[in-house]
């Protein structure tokens, strides 16, 4: 369980929040704090005051994968079988392991046809995947996507998702402005202000009529339903 | 004055094994152009704006003055402050910053600004600008709901011109024209609305779900969107 209890830093005013194992997105207006809340379960700062406990550890004790909304600029390595091998060459892992770590990833996402490739010139949708597994191969306990699917396609998110939850992650966290993406979570936190406006499952929250539909993520799991399967990338 | 538009003859741009084929005529009016990812769609925007040339083909545009906003807003930023960002579009400074929201804020730092707020005064420098062709590459992306009926409604004021939009995002769209796909890089004029919707070869789920239930919406906009769907829960 992530156990965040009386926290405010920046914007942020959370009193208590507790998120199950699973995919979790969170949404809000621009400038709700969704990054600075992403940014405090990464660890990547601590909160002014409060806590936030990771399965009873500190976020900045925990491994964290983060995948941003534009992954080139994160990407380090020029040639795509070095920017996945990133994390186990830092950890010192040895030569022979790290060559089949890294094809088992690949074949994971479904590009071990681009190993071989510079990072330059590949599409958005190729360095989200490189991004991604560069994240993943960390087996984090927390894998963080911060509005990465501005970019891509409702076929490709679906894929993703597939990847994400195949790979056994325990906490996926993800922002997003879209409903159709939101469908995909098992649970929605939504903050306005900074502040934590509710936090409902997406299994019920149900048709609300009139002009609401497009903006239901329960209306989106209904359209995911009935039209997946036939999409093929 | 309305441009006579833009068009493409025989445009061939490959990349390694991916290769981009593009005929066709972009008149004054909304275009959608969509497609996967990675089906071409920024580069073939970059070529129509000028600013990647083609292998082979010819690229017929009278107008005088065509400008593109680039997926990653931050950058089109050459200055410090919004004030002067503003001002370096050489239009009416005053008129960008209001219509961006960000009137109070004229000598805020630029990267102290939201990625929503960047991404609202690139667009109104852009669509104050007077430009006869213009390219948004994912205007909707990283912005919240509210500022996505904003950017449509900018848009929809500037259907004399040629605006081409890329987006994988459908639900907040101003009423679309013409519907182009590009699939595996090769581009095909879908058509208007709402016949152009049926022919649609790599419909989005929303668009594939309504059609599935015998309901084809009027048009591409938010709200030819949603009566559709009401149709259906009714």
């Amino acid at each position: 369980m992530i156990k965040i209890h009386a926290v405010r830093s920046g914007i942020l005013n959370i009193s208590s929040c507790a998120i199950k194992p699973g995919v979790c997105g969170i949404t809000g207006p621009n400038g709700s704090g969704k990054t600075t809340f992403l940014k405090l379960l990464a660890g990547i700062f601590p909160p002014g005051t409060g806590t936030i406990h990771i399965d009873g550890k500190n976020p900045a004790d925990c491994v964290i994968g983060w995948v941003g909304e534009y992954p080139d600029r994160n990407i380090l390595f020029t040639r795509v079988f070095d920017e996945l091998a990133s994390h186990l060459r830092f950890s010192k892992k040895n030569c022979t392991d790290i060559e089949k770590i890294v094809c088992v990833c690949a074949r994971n996402l479904g590009i071990s046809h681009l190993l071989d490739r510079a990072v330059h010139g590949l599409s958005g949708g190729e360095l989200v995947l490189i991004a991604c597994g560069a994240a993943m191969i960390a087996q984090p306990d927390l894998l963080i996507l911060d509005e990465t699917d501005s970019h891509l396609d409702d076929e490709f998110c679906s894929h993703l998702d597939n990847i994400i939850q195949k790979s056994g992650i325990r906490y996926v966290l993800f922002s997003s402005h879209r409903p159709e993406h939101l469908a995909h979570a098992d649970k929605i936190i939504t903050l306005e202000n900074g502040e934590m406006q509710d936090h409902t499952s997406s299994q019920n929250t149900g048709n609300q009529g009139g002009h609401c539909h497009l903006n239901d993520p329960g209306f989106w799991k209904t359209v995911i339903a009935e039209t997946s399967g036939r999409d093929t990338l | 004055m309305s441009s006579p538009g833009i068009s493409l003859e025989g445009i061939v741009r490959k990349n390694g094994s991916f290769t981009l084929q593009a005929d066709g005529t972009f008149q004054p009016g909304i275009h959608l152009l969509t497609g996967r990812v990675g089906s071409g769609k920024t580069t073939l925007g970059e070529i129509l704006a000028g600013i990647e040339k083609p292998d082979q083909g010819v690229i017929r545009w009278e107008g005088t003055r065509r400008v593109m906003l680039l997926q990653d807003t931050s950058y089109h930023v050459s200055t410090i402050t919004v004030q002067e960002e503003a001002a370096s579009w050489c239009h009416d400074t005053r008129m960008i910053i209001a219509r961006a929201g960000l009137i109070g804020k004229e000598n805020a730092d630029i990267f102290a600004l939201s990625r929503g707020e960047l991404r609202r005064l690139e667009l109104a420098a852009i669509l104050t600008g007077g430009y006869d062709l213009i390219i948004l590459d994912e205007p909707y992306a990283g912005l919240d709901g509210e500022a996505r009926e904003w950017v449509s409604q900018l848009i929809e004021d500037h259907s004399s011109q040629v605006v081409i939009l890329i987006s994988h995002d459908i639900t907040h769209l101003p009423s679309i024209d013409i519907l182009w796909e590009l699939d595996n890089g090769v581009l095909t004029k879908v058509g208007s609305m709402p016949e152009g919707l049926t022919r649609w070869k790599r419909a989005p789920p929303l668009i594939r779900y309504l059609l599935n239930h015998g309901i084809c919406p009027a048009g591409l906009s938010r709200q030819d969107l949603e009566e559709a769907v009401c149709r259906i829960q009714e």
